[in-house]
């Protein structure tokens, strides 16, 4: 598949792969959920249950999707700017992305931890910090292999 | 990239924009916009004083990330001067302020999570687009 428009393909890419990231961080709840660690599944329950993981599975995908698109495309519009080549481009716009929209606000959220010490702080600080990591790096990958794949 | 002088350019206009728009900010919460809807940030009781400090400290190390991821895209942003500005702070009221409300209404956070977005969009959106469009100049 071809799409010449940059975009168009930013959105299609952006929608695919913002859609990709949400299952890897939703599925990566589930091993967290099992350690215990104060993520978002964590949040919701003591233990993992099948019920709480499908309607966040029903969130996550539609939601990062729609986020992922209008990423893609304002990726398709800085496309020149972000530096390395192909797939690379998509990882670095990955991580800005995480920086800017989740690690900056998980530092805001740790601020008010400091300022506060209230447990909830503590753990938005973590889960922000770990969906920058597990759901916009990878989403960044799969915006740059369908970027250019899409050509 | 631009060189060093505009990494250095960046940085200034980012800190007092940033500052600007924390002060902005500020404002509406000494306003009582969030006491519109809560009397808490969502969910947990915290005084004024506590929240102004928070505003302002997170409101210039926002800016001054932005004023360099600012100065790294100019040549890409559309329009020119002040109404660039305008347009990335725009772009960075969608990426940052927007995604982390969506996150808090997911949440069941509405209280926090409305004002949070129309205050947000005047400090950043606006405020902050216009000032760091303003005073960045990018070296010749």
């Amino acid at each position: 598949m071809k799409i010449s428009n940059p975009l168009t393909r930013g959105f299609y890419a952006g929608l695919l792969a913002g859609m990709v990231g949400g299952l890897i961080y939703i599925l990566c709840t589930i091993p967290e959920s099992i350690l215990g660690l104060p993520g978002q599944l964590a949040e919701n329950l003591e233990i993992f249950e099948f019920n709480v993981f499908m309607s966040m599975l029903g969130y996550s995908l539609p939601a990062n999707g729609m986020w992922g698109s209008i990423y893609g495309i304002v990726y398709s519009r800085f496309y020149n700017g972000v530096p390395g080549k192909g797939i690379k481009k998509g990882f670095v716009w990955g991580c800005i992305i995480a920086f800017i929209s989740n690690i900056l606000i998980a530092f805001g959220n740790f601020l008010l931890f400091l300022f506060t010490g209230t447990e909830l702080h503590f753990r938005l600080t973590y889960s922000w910090f770990e969906t920058g990591l597990v759901m916009w790096v990878p989403y960044g990958i799969f915006l740059g292999i369908f970027y250019e794949r899409w050509k | 990239m631009r060189g060093g002088n505009s990494m250095k350019n960046s940085i200034i206009a980012g800190t007092i924009a940033g500052f600007v728009s924390s002060v902005v900010m500020a404002v509406f919460e000494i306003g009582g916009l969030y006491k519109l809807f809560s009397t808490t940030l969502a969910g947990i009781p915290i005084n004024i004083q506590t929240m102004l400090l928070y505003t302002i400290i997170y409101g210039v190390i926002s800016g001054i990330i932005w004023g360099v991821f600012y100065a790294f895209f100019y040549d890409y942003i559309p329009s020119k001067g002040v109404k660039k500005g305008l347009i990335y702070g725009i772009i960075i009221w969608i990426i940052s302020p927007i995604h982390n409300a969506g996150a808090g209404v997911m949440y069941g956070y509405f209280s926090w999570a409305i004002p949070y977005a129309i205050a947000t969009f005047f400090s950043i959106g606006i405020v902050y687009g216009i000032v760091l469009g303003y005073l960045y100049k990018p070296p010749k």
